[in-house]
């Protein structure tokens, strides 16, 4: 059953996901309470509890998300897309980019 | 996966709930009883079972504190409560050559320390001092005079803090948390290295001094829950925290997949096989499903440090201490300027504690807990008041329920003092604050910690259903062939996960009582036996088949539990006839709920045993998609 | 106070199973009417209402409200028991606990 190439497809479709999903969420996760905790307006300590709160729940969305899209190459595309205006932000504010 | 969404998050819920299912059970199992873990450390201790509170408790510990401490820079006081039936005094020896407005400092700064850690992130002091459950090399913990670091949630031994910082450990976590962290001191005076705190534990009726004998205690298991045991320290946190992660995925695609659930949570169907693990794992569920969300997220946030520490550390630097002594310093100096001037007023004979007691209590509604007493004797000396619980959830929630709210009098005269004003909290830092106390459950009074221990129970049977019905779904799939490794795996290590926990608990209480009190290094034997047994039960199914497995190992954990009131009985003078006598519900109530716990989990191994799989009739052909929604279709 | 809470909580959770075709029967045979339905859904979730009401006049707002989900978990385990092996002493105690309940706040007006 192992052998049969759809099976093997679909393990590797699981395998992409749960790393999309993991992976990609826990960067989504960083990216997206830095951002927050760098770009709210608020005092220091708040913006940083605020970012941590929500960058939790975006894991948990993340990881949602790569298993319940269509295909795996929309799982990466989702959570890149979304993670990518978080790490815009951070490296702008944190000034690593000048 | 290429199913519809609810399939898909099916499958999601499975996975990632047994990945970390095992570990999740335990970490369920043993929080639940860390909700009692004073009164588990009371237990444990039975020396202590004789102390009877008493209405001059105060007196006793200021009476022991102005003979043994004359000339200490200041004096705690802890008093009987709800949770506690002894007095624990403390005090703080001035070094020479310290001045003695740090001394008078140093009392304050330490509750302080303790009351932010309360709040941080990371570790409470309530968890620090039970680090001492590891450091047992720590000269400072050796009983010098029934120094009692066990059974003192509510006392932290501030040398074991200290001992922590001069490890060079990070005291992480201070960043994360709100503007109001007290903790943001990074000197640490006083204490250290031996010198400074010593702390003794007094009947409260007698005032005689009482020697505990040394136990792991309800600390061991509280720590284990978010620390495991053994594991360097970020190693732990961080399997902890990727199981609580898993968790929050399991408990979101939980209630999508089953959102049918919340129509007819009240179902139970007793043995009907599949049917009935999946209805128990609902009603669990859903019963307590502002539980299971509170604790996972209130977990996550309070692993923040370890999980995601990227924006403190961006904002604050590796130090985020540094940066909270700066907007503390402020507010310390006013505090040191009323010192100053109260200093100035001259000192005289402390007044009596009673009135103040008396007044502290018609203003809170509740008993205060905890007397503070800096510069006992000398011009400037101060008393505070602190209450048994907070009274509401946004309150820092500190060490052993001690909050934010405190009293503070002249000595001299009696008349109260302000030192400070009251801090300003916004929301945001109300909400963290509310979800950390809502997950420590320090400011529960008992009825309502009955309450989160209950819910505490729901979960752990939810995670212990869980993990059986993925076994049992698939076992109904393929009935025929012989069942493939991993399933068996899964099989085996239910069986070691589960009823050995149950097990293993049952014996570190056993140990407890039956372990010499006089052996060297008894709290980590106690630790020893908890895992040799568990280690045991792990192993146990290789030798037996798994329906014997779990049978034997439920029978052997329900002996185990329902004995505990006989082997307390047999051990101690504190049997159930005298502990009910004298109301020590504490004591009453560990013998009981062990005797209940044991009972059901006899009940739970008869019911394996007579099990004799779902009847024929009740068996429907079953179809790819999910079982479930052809569950709620059957009716 | 608190018990007042405990049973109202559980009067609208037996509202609410009187509401539900399987608890219905279970309860007291039969399905319930339409009317039956409507009326158990509004009084059961006016009983959780006044049951939060009772909490938070006890304990305030953060604590009251804290109480009430742990009421509503408790009662809720308690009432899925009775469904699964007493159903018949459902309706019975649903009457009584509340006015026994009561009782001792009778001096407070």
């Amino acid at each position: 059953m192992a052998k049969d190439p759809a099976d093997r497809t679909y393990r590797l479709g699981v395998l992409s996901r749960s790393v999309a999903g993991i992976l990609g969420g826990y960067a989504l996760a960083s990216f997206s309470s830095l951002a927050l905790a760098l770009g709210l307006p608020f005092e220091k300590p708040d913006a940083i509890n605020l970012g941590v709160m929500i960058g939790f729940i975006l894991f948990a969305v993340a990881v949602i998300w790569a298993f319940s899209c269509r295909s795996a190459v929309r799982a990466w595309i989702g959570i890149t897309a979304v993670t990518t205006p978080f790490l815009i932000i951070t490296l702008l504010l944190n000034g690593w980019v000048s | 996966m290429k199913q519809g969404f609810r399939q898909s998050m099916s499958w999601l819920h499975g996975w990632s709930g047994l990945i970390l299912g095992w570990l999740l059970f335990a970490i369920f199992l043993t929080g639940t009883i860390a909700y009692f873990r004073q009164e588990v450390t009371l237990w444990m201790q039975p020396e202590l079972h004789g102390s009877i509170p008493s209405p001059q408790a105060a007196d006793i510990g200021l009476a022991k504190l102005t003979s043994v401490a004359p000339q200490a820079s200041a004096w705690t006081i802890n008093l009987p409560n709800d949770r506690n039936d002894t007095v624990r005094v403390s005090w703080q020896t001035q070094q020479p050559g310290e001045r003695s407005n740090n001394a008078m400092g140093n009392n304050r700064q330490n509750i302080e320390r303790q009351r932010g850690n309360g709040m941080e992130q990371t570790s409470g002091a309530g968890e620090r001092d039970e680090r001492s459950n590891r450091n047992r090399g720590n000269p400072i913990e050796t009983r010098s005079g029934g120094n009692n670091r066990a059974a003192g949630d509510a006392i932290a031994p501030r040398n074991i803090g200290n001992e922590r910082q001069r490890d060079g450990r990070p005291d992480q976590g201070a960043a994360t948390t709100s503007g109001n962290n007290r903790s943001g001191n990074n000197e640490v005076r006083g204490g250290g290295g031996g010198r400074g705190q010593q702390s003794l534990t007094l009947d409260a009726t007698t005032g005689e001094v009482l020697t505990p004998r040394e136990t792991a205690g309800g600390n061991f298991l509280y720590r284990f829950h978010f620390e495991l045991y053994a594991l360097p320290r970020d190693w732990a946190r961080w399997i902890v925290g990727i199981a609580t992660l898993a968790m929050f995925v399991a408990i979101i695609s939980g209630i999508i997949t089953h959102k049918k659930i919340f129509k007819d949570f009240f179902t139970f169907r007793p043995a009907k096989g599949q049917r009935s693990w999946l209805d128990a794992h609902n009603a669990t569920a859903v019963l307590a499903l502002p539980f299971h969300i509170m604790i996972t997220y209130s977990g996550l946030l309070l692993f923040t440090s370890t999980l995601l520490p990227w924006a403190s550390s961006a904002i604050y630097g590796d130090n985020p201490r540094a940066a909270f002594a700066a907007m503390r310093a402020a507010e310390q100096q006013q505090e040191q300027e009323v010192r100053a001037a109260l200093a100035k007023q001259g000192g005289g004979p402390m007044v009596p504690l009673g009135p103040l007691l008396k007044y502290a209590e018609d203003k809170w509604k509740q008993p205060a807990s905890r007397i503070l007493i800096s510069e006992p004797g000398k011009p400037g000396s101060i008393i505070e008041l602190l209450p048994t619980r907070n009274d509401s959830l946004v309150r820092q929630s500190g060490s052993g329920g001690l909050g934010d709210v405190r009293m503070t009098f002249n000595a001299a005269t009696g008349e109260l003092v302000q030192l400070g004003g009251e801090r300003e909290q916004s929301t945001i830092a109300a909400i963290n604050s509310a979800l950390g106390s809502l997950h420590r459950a320090r400011f529960a009074s008992p009825g309502l910690r009955w309450l989160f221990f209950l819910s505490g129970v729901g979960g752990t049977i939810m995670m212990a259903t869980g993990l059986v019905l993925w076994s049992v779904k698939r076992a109904e799939k393929n009935k025929l062939e012989k069942l493939p490794f991993g399933h068996r795996l899964v099989d085996h290590l239910n069986v070691g996960a589960v009823a050995g926990l149950f097990v293993a608990v049952a014996a570190y209480f056993w140990a407890n009582r039956l372990l010499p009190v006089d052996l060297a290094a008894r709290n980590e034997w106690e630790i020893n036996v908890f895992f040799i047994v568990w280690a045991i039960m792990l192993l146990y199914p290789l030798l037996r088949p798994i329906k014997k497995a779990w049978i034997e190992q439920f029978s052997i954990a329900g002996a185990l539990f329902a004995l505990i009131p006989i082997l307390n009985a047999a051990t101690t003078s504190s049997h159930l006839a005298i502990t009910i006598a004298r109301g020590q519900w504490m004591i009453v109530g560990f013998d009981i709920v062990s005797c209940v716990t044991g009972l059901m989990l006899f009940y739970t191994a008869y019911r394996i045993k007579h099990y004799k799989g779902p009847q024929k009739a009740e068996r429907k052909p079953r179809k790819a998609p999910a079982i479930q929604s052809e569950m709620m279709a059957a009716e | 106070m608190i018990g007042l809470s405990f049973s109202t909580a559980f009067l609208g959770f037996v509202l609410l199973a009187l509401a539900m075709d399987r608890h219905h029967d279970q309860i007291i045979k039969g399905r319930p009417s339409s009317m039956a339905r409507r009326l158990g859904t509004i009084g059961g979730w006016l009983c959780m209402l006044l049951s939060l009401a009772l909490c938070i006049a006890a304990y305030g707002y953060s604590i009251g409200a804290t109480w009430w989900l742990g009421v509503l978990t408790g009662v809720a385990a308690f009432l899925i028991f009775l469904l699964t092996y007493r159903p018949k002493t459902i309706l019975y105690l649903a009457v009584t606990l509340p006015v026994i309940t009561a009782v001792p706040l009778i001096p407070l007006f």
